[in-house]
């Protein structure tokens, strides 16, 4: 068993209860999408890409009074150590769904009756808190495919290691650890649009848990928001 | 004040200043952006709206739209968005022609390609006109043998067979450049 976290609080990647893992983000990579994004997450390497608003297929989807949303998330059969089949698993059609509701109070498709939004989201690499990495990189596309927004959606886990409460944990961390709490989050207006939990926490632990997670998605939006100007206004500036 | 570089959820007023334009919301005290823009403000009519500056491919009001007549109904026809304003669209769209007598007076055939104008959405669908000069058939062929047709007065004339067939065609019939637009 992997020794999680040492005496002074380091974990097993060297870094401290609070820290993020290193993010880098880039929009606007596909020329085919109407909108996208790669995200690099520590060692998660995760692409989305935005297409729509466009004709719903198989037409008995559309709704009359607004558009509507879809979302694909898939991991490559080479994102894992071992070979993970590329038909779409029971975790995979989870995360969609999850990730789809996470979105849904961000986005306006009124404007865009009849129609539909595909999010794809690509995990090209995986090492735990995909579904978070794959939110905020699907959040930069829709905003880059000019889907109107309310907030951007920044994501970020915090979970229980070694009896503490740590950021964003690794996939080491996911699997021996004591908790793992994925919150997806609207900074500006301050409304959670999706919060699991795999563990338990005592009340106090999940107090701290929520509030740690909430920090987290505040400094991935700080992230975003960066690669979302450096796209759009920066080169414009240039 | 104005220009101001602005992203989803960005706050750009307050509801005692400006009242809500297009591509904002307010969420109860604040004038929030919805989409990547500048803010730009009507000091006048104290509106704040944001320039946006990626607009996904619906075509607005006004727009003039190039497609591809997907189906002919009795006082209605609708066609297949292929050009928003001379911009290549792969959304897929529809909008809907009314046209009264459209079977009848054979104003337009399944898959002519014509020019029409977004009147209005309503209803959850994007209602057009080609009722006017410039608006109407931009291509077509002969619907008994599929051969190059000439205009005639308001009908066009197969070279081949001779076949005259009634069109409502646009002012632009024959010299329209819609078969460059794909390059650009």
């Amino acid at each position: 068993m992997t020794q999680l976290m040492n005496e002074n609080g380091i974990r097993c990647d060297g870094r401290r209860v609070d820290q993020l893992r290193n993010i880098s983000i880039k929009v606007g990579v596909l020329k085919n999408a109407d909108g996208s994004a790669y995200i690099e997450f520590g060692k998660n390497k995760i692409l989305a890409g935005v297409f729509g608003p466009r004709d719903v297929h198989p037409k008995h989807m559309a709704n009359q009074d607004s558009g509507i949303l879809r979302c694909r998330y898939h991991m490559s059969p080479f994102s894992v150590t071992e070979r993970k089949n590329p038909a779409p698993s029971r975790r995979e059609i989870e995360i969609s769904k999850v990730i789809k509701e996470a979105l849904l109070p961000a986005v306006i498709l009124k404007d865009f009756p009849r129609t539909v939004v595909d999010v794809f989201i690509e995990v090209l690499q995986a090492d735990g808190g995909t579904r978070c990495a794959a939110l905020d990189a699907a959040s930069l596309a829709l905003a880059d495919a000019g889907i109107p927004m309310r907030d951007l959606v920044s994501a970020c886990a915090a979970g229980k290691v070694a009896d503490q409460i740590v950021l964003d944990i690794n996939n080491e961390e996911d699997q021996e650890g004591q908790a793992d709490m994925p919150i997806a989050y609207m900074p500006n207006l301050g409304k959670i649009t999706l919060m699991q939990l795999d563990g338990i926490l005592t009340p106090a632990e999940y107090q701290k848990c929520v509030q740690t997670g909430i920090n987290g998605c505040k400094l991935v939006y700080e992230i975003q928001r960066k690669a979302l100007m450096d796209k759009y206004f920066t080169n414009e500036a240039q | 004040m104005s220009e101001k570089p602005s992203l989803p959820g960005d706050k750009i007023a307050t509801i005692e200043e400006f009242e809500t334009g297009i591509n904002t919301f307010d969420d109860g005290h604040t004038i929030r952006s919805v989409v990547i823009g500048t803010s730009n403000f009507d000091k006048t009519n104290r509106i704040a709206k944001i320039n946006q500056i990626k607009t996904p491919a619906v075509p607005q009001v006004n727009d003039l739209v190039i497609g591809n007549v997907s189906a002919l109904m009795n006082n209605m026809f609708a066609v297949v968005i292929l050009y928003i304003n001379g911009k290549p669209t792969h959304s897929g769209l529809e909008c809907i022609c009314q046209a009264k007598g459209a079977k009848k007076r054979i104003m337009v055939r399944v898959s002519d390609i014509i020019m029409v104008k977004i009147i209005s959405h309503l209803n959850g669908a994007i209602h057009a006109t080609i009722s006017e000069p410039e608006l109407g058939v931009l291509f077509t062929q002969c619907n008994q043998c599929a051969g190059k047709v000439v205009t005639i007065g308001g009908n066009v004339k197969c070279v081949d067979c001779g076949y005259i067939e009634e069109r409502k065609l646009s002012s632009k019939f024959g010299n329209s450049d819609f078969i460059k637009l794909g390059s650009k």
